[in-house]
């Protein structure tokens, strides 16, 4: 069996504004083979939008813990579906 | 009257079916410096343009005349003297009840040819002892009307209806004569003894939509309900913001625990804060995500956990445009709106502080703007829907 994807999203006001806002519609996105292996969580804001000695790109997200900046349907799509060849 | 708790006062009207236009009235006042509630229920005759106008005109009347003092010899008279004739039955005619509660909490209802007043307390109605009294000068058949006093006791229900609610379902075959007050009445304790904190919005829609079941959804004649509930006020608490001083986080978290009534935390980064004060956990729960506001989250002994400002200006944008609970949308603004106008007395604690103010210099904008959308939201609160509100920050 294929190993679990986790990805989160944040459901911050700054990601939020930013285009974040279909983020959490990820699922629809992808086939549902792929789909069955994701598992899905909102996150408040990590502070990591506005902490400006290390500032990320907002719409934030992590896929399998690792940080995605400047998230986008197509970015986490491409992501994910190159993890679940793995 | 007990100045800790309030008279909730709602009424609905179902006109007949195929008919536009409702030939009840319902009107209430509430007259602050008196702190006094008067309330008329009239039923014009027939239906229709012409029994509303009876209606209309005999509530207003009625009204008017038991503001301003007037005996109700004089009220009915002066009513049933002023409506204009039926042209075919050529009588001018409209049932009416008129119920004035003082600041002393001491009831008085007038009633003609509408059925009965009902009044619930602690699961039974009130046998109210009533005197007849005959009104000499009354150009009718009918000049009879009952008078009953009582004084109002906490969370005592008063129920006003027209007769299109007690004679519903007459003529049907399990019902050969309607429902009737004694069918009513059972449905009345029976919703209230599975939900005793039902509001009297709920209770009147309720009983109108029985009425309504019970003629297959084809009004026989036009239904109206009038609910008064004398209660503790409700209280909501709407929370955003961190607090300015850390040292005030456990003040807010104990704010939102030692607080009597529902609470909603708007803001993700608040709802944290207060989560690791109070022990609890926050998720956020994407099972019903729709787009439109980030999505909400849950957290024990929170009723509603949501998004800050973006939510909060949605509600505002709302409560600007709709007038009344029923237009509320199914969202998760909408659903803030409601629990706001389900309660009496909505109290804001808006937190000040600025996420590494020092750092971003757009921060403080956002402050600028929560600070004015609470203002806005408790601008409508207060004047359009008569609510009671208070601001603090912290
Ligand atoms: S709002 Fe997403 S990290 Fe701050």
């Amino acid at each position: 069996m294929k190993k679990e994807i986790e990805v989160k999203v944040c459901c911050g006001t700054n990601c939020y504004i930013m285009g974040g806002s279909e983020l959490h519609l990820i699922k629809e996105h992808l086939t549902e083979e792929i789909a069955q292996l994701i598992s899905l969580k909102g996150e408040n804001c990590s502070g990591n939008c506005h902490d400006f000695s290390r500032t990320q790109k907002p719409p934030l997200a992590w896929i399998n813990g690792e940080m995605i900046e400047n998230a986008s349907i197509e970015k986490l799509k491409k992501e994910i579906v190159a993890r679940s060849h793995k | 009257m007990n100045s800790a708790f309030v008279i909730e006062a709602e009424n609905i009207s179902q006109a007949k079916a195929g008919e536009a236009i409702c030939g009840d009235a319902i009107l209430f006042k509430k007259i602050k410096e008196e702190n006094r509630l008067v309330a008329v229920v009239a039923d014009g005759l027939g239906s229709g343009v012409q029994a509303n106008i009876s209606a209309t005109m005999t509530s207003t009347m009625a009204l008017q005349f038991t503001i301003a003092g007037e005996p109700v010899e004089r009220t009915a008279e002066f009513i049933t003297n002023t409506l204009p004739l039926d042209s075919k039955r050529k009588v001018s005619y409209s049932t009416f009840s008129i119920l004035d509660i003082n600041y002393r909490g001491e009831v008085k209802i007038v009633e003609y040819d509408n059925p009965p007043i009902l009044v619930l307390r602690n699961g039974e109605f009130l046998d109210l002892e009533r005197q007849e009294k005959v009104l000499d000068n009354l150009q009718s058949k009918r000049n009879k009307v009952y008078q009953y006093n009582f004084i109002l006791e906490k969370e005592d229900r008063i129920i006003m209806v027209s007769d299109g609610v007690t004679q519903c379902g007459m003529g049907s075959d399990d019902m050969h004569f309607g429902w009737q007050l004694a069918g009513l009445k059972s449905y009345i304790q029976e919703t209230v003894l599975e939900r005793p904190h039902i509001s009297a919005r709920e209770l009147a829609d309720n009983i109108i939509n029985k009425t309504c079941s019970i003629d297959n959804d084809r009004l026989k004649d036009d239904a109206s309900c009038c609910v008064l509930y004398y209660r503790r006020p409700r209280k909501l608490l709407i929370v955003t913001g961190p607090p300015f001083h850390k040292e005030n986080d456990s003040v807010l978290a104990s704010e939102i625990s030692n607080f009597n009534g529902k609470k909603i935390i708007c803001g993700g980064t608040t709802s944290k804060i207060v989560a690791k004060n109070l022990n609890a956990n926050v998720e956020i729960d994407l099972s019903n995500y729709k787009p439109g506001l980030p999505p909400q989250a849950q957290m024990q002994g929170v009723d509603l956990v949501t998004e800050g400002i973006i939510t909060l200006a949605k509600v505002s944008e709302e409560l600007n445009i709709i007038h009344s609970i029923t237009e509320t949308k199914d969202s998760l603004s909408g659903q803030i709106i409601r629990m706001m106008l389900e309660s009496d007395e909505i109290n804001f604690i808006s937190g000040t502080r600025i996420n590494n103010a020092h750092q971003d210099p757009n921060l403080p904008v956002e402050l600028e703007i929560r600070r004015n959308v609470i203002k806005r939201i408790a601008h409508h609160l207060e004047n359009k829907f008569l609510k009671k509100t208070s601001t603090k920050y912290l």
